[in-house]
C-alpha cells in the first residue's frame, strides 16, 4: 500500500474503538501488500521450461493475448515467466500437457517452427486445436501472466491490468465510478 | 488467540465438528453458556494478515477452500451413470469456514420459505415439505446474527422484506455505479432496487475497523476483518471465554457410538496425519451440506450399518445446489465496480414469482461486479463470443465498465440428487470421497430460465450497449444445502427442530444440511439464524440434562 493510503487508514483507525486491534493486525496486512512489489523485479530465467519451449510457447501466449495497437500483450507483460513459475512450483503435472500441445502445433508448422510462422497461420493452428484441453490451459495460464497477481513474475510492472483499468491498492474511497461520481454531485448541488 | 486446551481424553462437553458459518456460532453459544468446547476444523488457522489479493492463491492453490487433488469428488448426474473425477463441491477450509471468502450476501428468507407447500401447494415430483418451524420462530434469531455479527442494510427499503423486530444495525454500503443503473432500471420497469444487506460492516463495530472498499470479498479473506465472518466475530468470544478450543488442522474421519447408541467422541486426523480420539458427551457436526452426510455415512458401525443417523435411509438425500443464471453487460462509462463490496443493489421484485407465468418458485436479482481480472478475462463473456486473439484481447478493456447480474432462485429438492460415499475414490488420507449426484428439476430450470429474460430485461433497461447470456450450471456448487433435512417425522428427516438427529439423542447437526428449502438461495443468514436458536435449545436441553 502507499504512502498516503497507509496514512488515511491509520488516521481513520484512531478514530475508532478497534484501533488497537486493528494496529496489531496492520504490519501483517502492509507485508502482504509489499511482497507483491519486491517480486515484480528480480532475474528473469527459465527454472522448467527449456528456452526452446519458452520460445514456442511463448509465441502462442502471443497469439492468446497479441501486443498490438490496443497495448500490451502476454509477451510484455511476461506471461511466460508465470508459466514457468507456478510449473517449478505448483503444477509440475502441467508440464507434459504443454510439452504434448506444443509439439501437436509443431506438427502442424513443419517444417517450420510455430514460432517463424505469421500470425495468420499461427492463428490458423491455434484455432484447429482450440477445444482442446491442452489449448484451455495455456489459454489460462496465459490470462493469469497476463492479468494475475504480479508476484508469480508474470503481469509485469502491473502492465495487464492497467491495460484492462484495474487497480489493487488495498483500499478505495467513493465515488468509486462514473455513475455514483454523477450522483453525488448533483446531490452536492441540491444541498448548496 | 488463546483459548481453552483440552486433552483428547478428557471428555468435553460438545465437539464441534467444523468451524465455519454455524459451528463459529454454536462455539460461542456454547462455550458462553458454560460449556466446555473442542471445535475441530479441517482447514488451518489462518491470520487476516495473510489474506491475499492473489486468484492464483485463492482459485489454484484454493488456500482457503477444499483442494480437489486431495479431497477429489466424483460427480453424475443420475444414479444410472457413472460418477466420473471431477471437481463439484467448494466449500471454506480454514478457521471461520465458508464464512471467511464468502461474498457476504445476508438475506432472510421469508415466510413463504418455510411453508412452500401450505402457500404454494407444493410441486409434484419433488420433495419440497413444510419447515417444522416458521419464519416467526426464526426472527429472533436473524436479529441475533445481524447485530451479534455486524450487518450493514436499510431495514424497510424492499417493500417485500418479511416482518423485523430490529433494523440493522450498520447503514448501507455507499453507493456504487451498479447501484446506480440497478435503481434507474428497476424506476423504469416498475421494481424496486434496494441497497444489498451485507455481512460487511459499514462503520467501525464491536472493536473491528470499517470496510476499506478493497474489493476483494468473494472468494478471498478480509484482512481488515471488516467482514463478518465466524473468525472476525464469534470465535474470538469464544475462545476468551477460557472455555472453548479452537483444533486446525483436524479433519474428522469418523464419530464413534458405543453399545446404547449414543455418540462417545470422533476419530480425526491431525496436522501429521496422525489418528487422534477426542471424546466427549455430545457432538454437534457443522461440517457443511457435503461433508455433514459424508461423515455420518462414513461413521457406520454393527448398531448403525448404514452410516449414523441415518435408519430411515435420507442421509445425503434432497441436496440442493446453488444453480441460477448470470447476464453480463457493458455500459458507456466507467463503473469501476471492481472496487468496495460485490453487491450494492438488490431486487426482490420476483421472490414470489405471479403463478401466471406458469413458474412456481422465485428469486431475488443483483446487480454485481465479483469477477477479478483473471475470473473475468476467463470466464466473463458469453459462450459465443471471442476467447482468445485480438478481439478478445480488445473486450479485456471493458472491465471497469462491466456489471452483471445474478440470480438467486428456487431450487427444488429432489431425492435422487445427493451427496454419497464413493469407494472407488480415496481421498489422501484414505478415506472414501464425496460423490454427487445432482440434476437440476425441470421446474427449477424454468425459474432459472425466468429469472434470466429478468436479467436481461434489467442491463437493457440499465442502458447495456451490449449484454449477453451466461450459461447456467448445476454441476458445481458452493451452496450445499438440505442433506440432513430438519421435520418433525422421523420416517421423512434426519434432525429434529432442535436439530437433534433423531436416531442419535446426543449428536446434533447444524448447517446447510439442516435447510428443508433452498429459500431463494441466499443461505448463510438462514445457517446462521439456526445456529443461533440451536445454541439456544441445545443448551436448554444440556441444562435440563437431557442430552
Amino acid at each position: 500500500m502507499d504512502q498516503h493510503s497507509r496514512r488515511i487508514f491509520l488516521s481513520r483507525l484512531v478514530t475508532g474503538a478497534g484501533a488497537a486491534l486493528a494496529l496489531s493486525a496492520f504490519p501483517d496486512y502492509a507485508a502482504a501488500h509489499d511482497h507483491v512489489a519486491k517480486a515484480k523485479n528480480g532475474e528473469r530465467k527459465f527454472t522448467s521450461l527449456t528456452p526452446e519451449e519458452a520460445k514456442e510457447l511463448e509465441a502462442v501466449c502471443d497469439r492468446i493475448i497479441p501486443s498490438d495497437d490496443e497495448g500490451p500483450g502476454a509477451k510484455e507483460a511476461g506471461a511466460i515467466f508465470f508459466i514457468d513459475y507456478v510449473l517449478t512450483h505448483y503444477e509440475p503435472d502441467s508440464h507434459a500437457k504443454i510439452r504434448n500441445a506444443l509439439s501437436d502445433y509443431a506438427k502442424d508448422a513443419s517444417p517450420k517452427l510455430f514460432s517463424e510462422l505469421a500470425a495468420e497461420q499461427q492463428i490458423e493452428i491455434l484455432t484447429k486445436h482450440e477445444k482442446t484441453e491442452e489449448f484451455d490451459l495455456i489459454r489460462s495460464y496465459t490470462i493469469f501472466g497476463f492479468v494475475g497477481d504480479p508476484s508469480y513474475g508474470g503481469n509485469r510492472d502491473d502492465m495487464g491490468w492497467k491495460y484492462i483499468g484495474f487497480e489493487n491498492p488495498g483500499m478505495f474511497f467513493p465515488p468509486f465510478g462514473y455513475y455514483d461520481a454523477e450522483v453525488l454531485n448533483a446531490n452536492k448541488k441540491d444541498g448548496e | 488467540m488463546a483459548g481453552a486446551i483440552y486433552k483428547t481424553t478428557d471428555a468435553v462437553d460438545f465437539v464441534i465438528v467444523g468451524s465455519g458459518a454455524a459451528g463459529g456460532v454454536l462455539a460461542k453459544e456454547l462455550s458462553t453458556n458454560g460449556f466446555r468446547v473442542v471445535v475441530l476444523e479441517q482447514g488451518p488457522r489462518m491470520n487476516p494478515g495473510e489474506f491475499k489479493h492473489d486468484e492464483y492463491w485463492a482459485f489454484q492453490r484454493n488456500s482457503l477452500t477444499n483442494n480437489w487433488k486431495d479431497q477429489p469428488n466424483t460427480f453424475r448426474k443420475t444414479a444410472q451413470d457413472k460418477a466420473e473425477k471431477k471437481p463439484a463441491v467448494w466449500y471454506g477450509r480454514v478457521v471461520g469456514g465458508g464464512s471467511v471468502h464468502f461474498t457476504s450476501n445476508y438475506w432472510r428468507f421469508h415466510e413463504v420459505d418455510f411453508k412452500e407447500v401450505s402457500m404454494k401447494g407444493g410441486v409434484p415430483g419433488t420433495g419440497v415439505v413444510d419447515w417444522p418451524i416458521s419464519y416467526a420462530d426464526l426472527e429472533p434469531y436473524y436479529t441475533k446474527a445481524e447485530w451479534e455479527l455486524g450487518v450493514s442494510g436499510l431495514a424497510g427499503s424492499s417493500p417485500f422484506d418479511p416482518p423485523r423486530t430490529k433494523p440493522y444495525p450498520l447503514p448501507p454500503m455507499p453507493l456504487k455505479s451498479s447501484g446506480v443503473l440497478m435503481e434507474r432500471a428497476a424506476k423504469k420497469l416498475g421494481w424496486h432496487a434496494f441497497p444489498a444487506p451485507l455481512a460487511i460492516i459499514s462503520q467501525n463495530y464491536n472493536n473491528r475497523p470499517a470496510c476499506m472498499h478493497c474489493g476483494f470479498c468473494e472468494a478471498f479473506g478480509c484482512e481488515y476483518g471488516a467482514k463478518s465472518s465466524t473468525l472476525a466475530t464469534t470465535i474470538p468470544i469464544a475462545e476468551a471465554t477460557g472455555r472453548c478450543e479452537i483444533r486446525s488442522d483436524s479433519y474428522v474421519s469418523q464419530i464413534e457410538t458405543n453399545a446404547q447408541g449414543r455418540v462417545t467422541g470422533v476419530v480425526y486426523f491431525d496436522k501429521n496425519k496422525k489418528e487422534q480420539r477426542q471424546k466427549a458427551k455430545a457432538v454437534v457436526v457443522c461440517a457443511n451440506g457435503a461433508e455433514t452426510p459424508r461423515l455420518l455415512l462414513m461413521s457406520k458401525s454393527q448398531k448403525f450399518p448404514d452410516g449414523l443417523a441415518n435408519s430411515n435411509g435420507l442421509v445425503g438425500k434432497y441436496l440442493m445446489f446453488d444453480s441460477g443464471a448470470m447476464s453480463g453487460g457493458v455500459f458507456e462509462h466507467p463503473l469501476n465496480d471492481f472496487k468496495s463490496v460485490h453487491v450494492n443493489r438488490v431486487i426482490h421484485d420476483f421472490y414470489e414469482i405471479d403463478p401466471k407465468h406458469g413458474v412456481y418458485g422465485g428469486g431475488g436479482l443483483d446487480g454485481r461486479f465479483d469477477m477479478y481480472p483473471v475470473g473475468f478475462a476467463n470466464g466473463g463473456f458469453g459462450a459465443d463470443m471471442p476467447r482468445w486473439g485480438s478481439e478478445f484481447k480488445k473486450n479485456l478493456k471493458w472491465f471497469p465498465r462491466m456489471m452483471y447480474v445474478l440470480s438467486h432462485n428456487t431450487v427444488f429438492p429432489v431425492e435422487s440428487n445427493t451427496i454419497s460415499l464413493d469407494d472407488n475414490v480415496k481421498d489422501a488420507w484414505g478415506l472414501p470421497v464425496i460423490r454427487v449426484t445432482y440434476k437440476n428439476h425441470a421446474e427449477t430450470d424454468k425459474t432459472i430460465a425466468f429469472m434470466q429474460a429478468r436479467e436481461m430485461e434489467l442491463l437493457d433497461a440499465a442502458g447495456a450497449l451490449q449484454k449477453w447470456k451466461m450459461p447456467s450450471w448445476d454441476s458445481f456448487s458452493v451452496h450445499l444445502l438440505g442433506t440432513c433435512r430438519m421435520g418433525n417425522d422421523p420416517k421423512q428427516s434426519v434432525v429434529n427442530s432442535d436439530h437433534r438427529t433423531h436416531d442419535v439423542p446426543n449428536l446434533f447437526l447444524c448447517d446447510g444440511s439442516s435447510l428443508v428449502t433452498s429459500g431463494r438461495n441466499q443461505p448463510t443468514e438462514t445457517i446462521q439464524a439456526l445456529a443461533f436458536r440451536a445454541g439456544d435449545r441445545i443448551t436448554a436441553l444440556a441444562k435440563r440434562g437431557e442430552v
